[in-house]
């Protein structure tokens, strides 16, 4: 019943405010909820075709790729891996609202930790779009990009290179539950619900004609598989997209209540600081979790303010973890594990932006 | 008769109102509120997977089985889409563009160290008429010479190309008469009489949103309070200040104003950048 009004309360609010708008509800109409609500929204809202796209194609690895496949196309010895990890981004340019569900589908899959988590750090940043942005951002300047692809690849790698040797990947991962939904034998049938839908023996022959012949009691032809197949790749979809998007929804929401809030020129003074001045700029990019295709320009109204460390440890560390990734990582990932992921990500940026104002000096 | 899973049935009710809402504010319009049209194909395509993931849904409706999904989760999910229709947003306020920083392309307008640069005589207007800006409501470019009056327009339309084309080649605009409307900012350390004439710039969202325009100098700056909106004409001066980032000088372009006036609020305080590369060059 609890379970209800959580869902009845929002909704009943939806319907009878906008009845109630203009009459008595001011606050509905007033700056800051509106500018909250647009924030928050359009978060959600520009996030969410690319969340799907990293859970359909998360689906896709499920049902069509398997553990053999990856192992032969991926290099055996760490360094390689890495290497290879970090300029994926380059021909496979994924966002960080995508990365998050296809590391945590390719780690499952049996990719090295390594491999994923420099994969998921690396490609919102040497994304071709993203690089663009920060070349017309910082006024047509190509050592900006230039700098911050390869500070980009090199904190990648070596948080990458951190977490595998602290963890193993059944260290990191969490156990898949029932509302993961699909085997990993790509048969496209709920485990969760074994018993009530699928009623057939789950033998995980790796044998994916079973499926559909069993499922719908008839002969296994080409259509019907291809069908049965669409419909577990979408079904899967779903599932990880409420996975996923719950998380995207709660940390969208701290990041609009975040800009709402906070005002710059209440970090005047402090800028300049050659040590605090990363601090606080890591920390604006993890509390705000801009689109890594637009936070060069946010970074650039900081320039003259911020010491040149600070402004690059904005554009740096926002793509590799933010509030909303952190939260989705909690979908897949032992907290531990994704409580180390942000620790790593903050004190590599953090060297690698102090030693920029240390060079400047 | 077949019982109703609730749980699958919320989260049906859930797809279809995401698929509806986001159907609604591009029919509507209203996406401008929050996205840069640019990314409206990428709207379309979610409402479509919503539809379709709330179709692949109906064949659960009724299927019985233990609860799969927290409600508490659930509503959280589906809030964004509450609010929205509860409050329906119209964008942001002004008061979220005055705790942003002014961008001005190659330049930051840091308060400290502006002086006086040198003029180079040009022939902005021979260059003006050759150059083109891009239309984000027509995708035409169009010419970025002055109007009849002999005046440089920042037109909501081409607000980004236009500044863009002064800050790349600000020593084409000197001395140059121009008119621009927008809200004005305020910045610690400057002097009352100078003040930004902004808008919000939509790069991607508007989380993402910019604060972008031009300084202007009026002795009677004063009596204009953040976040009111005015028409400011005057000429164009170069100031030149030093850009630590660059660690070099910078020239960038201010109006010293010759009439600034009150003037409406437009239904939309959003400008959009053009596609592409802004200025071409024929």
């Amino acid at each position: 019943m609890k379970g209800w009004l959580l869902f009845a309360l929002p909704a009943a609010a939806a319907l009878l405010i906008p009845a109630l708008r203009g009459t008595r509800l001011e606050i509905v109409s007033g700056p800051v909820l509106q500018s909250f609500a647009t924030i928050f929204l359009s978060i959600v809202l520009e996030a969410m075709p690319f969340v799907m796209l990293g859970v359909f194609i998360s689906s896709l690895i499920q049902f069509f790729v398997t553990e053999e496949m990856l192992a032969g196309a991926l290099p055996k010895r760490t360094g390689p891996g890495l290497l290879m990890a970090s300029v994926l981004g380059f021909v496979f340019p994924i966002c960080e609202c995508c990365s998050v569900p296809v590391m945590r589908r390719l780690v499952r899959k049996g990719v090295p930790l390594h491999v994923g988590i420099t994969f998921m750090m690396a490609a919102p940043i040497v994304n071709p779009v993203v690089l663009l942005s920060t070349y017309y951002a910082f006024g047509g300047n190509v050592a900006a990009a230039a700098v911050r692809a390869v500070l980009g690849m090199v904190g990648a790698m070596v948080v990458g290179l951190a977490a595998t040797k602290c963890f193993s990947a059944q260290e990191a991962l969490l156990p898949e539950t029932a509302s993961s939904v699909a085997c990993s034998c790509g048969c496209g049938h709920d485990h969760g619900e074994v018993a009530s839908t699928c009623r057939h023996e789950h033998e995980h022959e790796h044998n994916h004609a079973h499926d559909a012949a069993r499922s719908s009691g008839g002969a296994s032809t080409p259509p019907r598989r291809a069908l049965s197949l669409s419909k577990g790749v979408l079904e899967h979809t779903g599932a990880e997209l409420f996975s996923v998007g719950r998380f995207l929804v709660l940390g969208a929401f701290i990041s609009s209540l975040a800009q709402t809030a906070f005002a710059k020129d209440l970090l005047t003074g402090i800028g300049q600081h050659q040590v605090v001045s990363v601090v606080v700029m890591m920390l604006l990019a993890f509390v705000l979790s801009l689109c890594s295709e637009a936070d060069a320009f946010i970074a650039r109204t900081f320039v003259g303010q911020f010491s040149p460390g600070a402004v690059m440890a904005f554009i740096l560390l926002g793509p590799m973890i933010d509030i909303k990734n952190v939260l989705m990582l909690q979908e897949g990932f032992r907290k531990r594990f994704v409580l180390f992921l942000t620790v790593a990500a903050f004190a590599v940026c953090f060297v690698l932006c102090v030693a920029i104002n240390i060079a400047r000096l | 008769m077949k019982r109703l899973n609730h749980d699958e049935s919320l989260w049906f009710l859930i797809l279809l109102g995401y698929g509806a809402y986001i159907a609604y504010l591009l029919g509507s319009g209203d996406m401008l509120y929050f996205i840069n049209p640019r990314l409206n194909i990428f709207m379309g395509a979610s409402a479509s997977v919503f539809f379709l993931l709330a179709c692949i849904q109906l064949p659960r409706l009724f299927l019985s089985g233990e609860r799969r999904r927290d409600r508490f989760w659930m509503a959280l999910f589906a809030l964004p889409m509450l609010l929205g229709v509860a409050t329906a947003p119209k964008g942001l306020h002004e008061d979220i563009a005055l705790n942003k920083g002014v961008f001005l392309s190659g330049a930051t307008g840091g308060p400290a160290s502006f002086l006086d640069a040198p003029r180079k005589k040009t022939e902005p207007m021979a260059m003006l008429k050759k150059m083109r800006v891009g239309d984000i409501d027509s995708g035409v470019p169009t010419s970025a010479a002055p109007t009849e009056d002999g005046v440089f327009e920042v037109d909501a339309a081409h607000f980004d190309s236009k500044l863009r084309i002064v800050e790349d080649v600000p020593e084409a605009f000197a001395d140059l008469k121009v008119r621009i409307a927008g809200f004005v900012q305020r910045r610690s350390g400057l002097p009352d009489e100078r003040f930004f004439v902004v808008r919000m710039l939509i790069v991607c969202c508007a989380a993402d949103s910019l604060v972008r325009g031009l300084m202007v100098e009026w002795p009677e700056g004063a009596s204009f309070a953040p976040g009111e909106w005015v028409e400011a004409e005057g000429v164009i001066v170069l100031q030149e200040f030093y850009d630590d980032w660059f660690l070099k000088n910078v020239t960038t372009p201010m109006i010293r104003a010759t009439r600034v006036e009150r003037s409406e609020r437009p239904s939309s305080i959003y400008v959009y950048p053009a596609s592409g590369v802004p200025v071409q060059q024929h």
